[in-house]
């Protein structure tokens, strides 16, 4: 329930007026989405490798980035960007 | 190949081991606090429920439950110095490449190149998996971590589920 708890603090925090983004793969978005976390970048990597293959940095770095431009350009609440890069090893 | 229901695999397997269904949370607003300054301003703090611990210290017990424990990362450890224990998700990538879960060395790039303004001293893991004590989060342990991204003068929290 990771990405519950994770979820609440989300949006303890936001009420508390500090911003958030939540980074995760797509298997738990049903569950996470009906807790309206402020903003969530969902990637469709496999689950426990939400930022990318091991070693991939040039995906890290693309999903990290998406997350930080949502936090720039979200302007409502619940805000969930869905990333259409499927998984990939690194090579 | 089908791909895997995750959530109903979970419920069957907890309440095959004789628990309760779970109650999920459902929320029908979102609280949202607008960035208020550029990012390049921001000190940016992070925080992974992917049970990671410092090779300093114990590790995780995978297959706690309710552990509300919260650990201190230094912004700028080595990732090769962390062990991670969660029987929760498949942690072998992971272990091979911390960043696959807790992107520190992407967030120290993002910040060498000013795309962030900097980065918290601390950052943190914790909140891992089977957390079935809601107000205990809610009313304890998230606050109390609040308190200290603003002591740490965080502007916002990346947060990295496993």
């Amino acid at each position: 329930m990771c990405h519950v708890s994770v979820g609440h603090v989300a949006r303890i925090f936001e009420e508390a007026g500090l911003p958030t983004v939540i980074v995760m793969v797509r298997a738990f978005l049903p569950r996470v989405a009906a807790m309206k976390p402020p903003r969530v970048v969902v990637t469709r990597h496999i689950m426990g490798r939400p930022m990318g293959a091991p070693h991939d940095a040039e995906r890290q770095r693309q999903v990290l980035h998406a997350a930080l431009d949502l936090l720039v350009s979200a302007r409502q609440n619940g805000s969930i960007l869905e990333l259409p890069e499927p998984y990939r090893a690194a090579t | 190949m089908e791909p895997i229901s995750y959530v109903k695999a979970i419920n069957d397997y907890y309440q095959g081991l004789g628990y309760p269904p779970y109650q999920w949370t459902v929320n029908t607003s979102a609280p949202f606090t607008p960035l208020s300054k550029p990012l390049h301003k921001c000190r940016i703090s992070m925080l992974t429920s992917g049970g990671i611990s410092h090779h300093t210290r114990e590790p995780f017990n995978p297959t706690a439950k309710n552990d509300l424990r919260l650990d201190e990362v230094d912004f700028q450890a080595s990732p090769s110095d962390f062990e991670i224990n969660d029987s929760y998700y498949d942690t072998r990538d992971a272990r091979k490449d911390l960043n696959v879960i807790f992107p520190i060395e992407r967030l120290r790039e993002l910040a060498r190149d000013g795309v962030i303004g900097s980065i918290a001293p601390r950052l943190w893991s914790g909140f891992m998996g089977r957390i079935y004590n809601r107000s205990k989060v809610l009313e304890e342990s998230a606050p109390a971590l609040g308190r200290e991204l603003l002591r740490d003068g965080v502007d916002l929290l990346v947060l990295v589920p496993a």
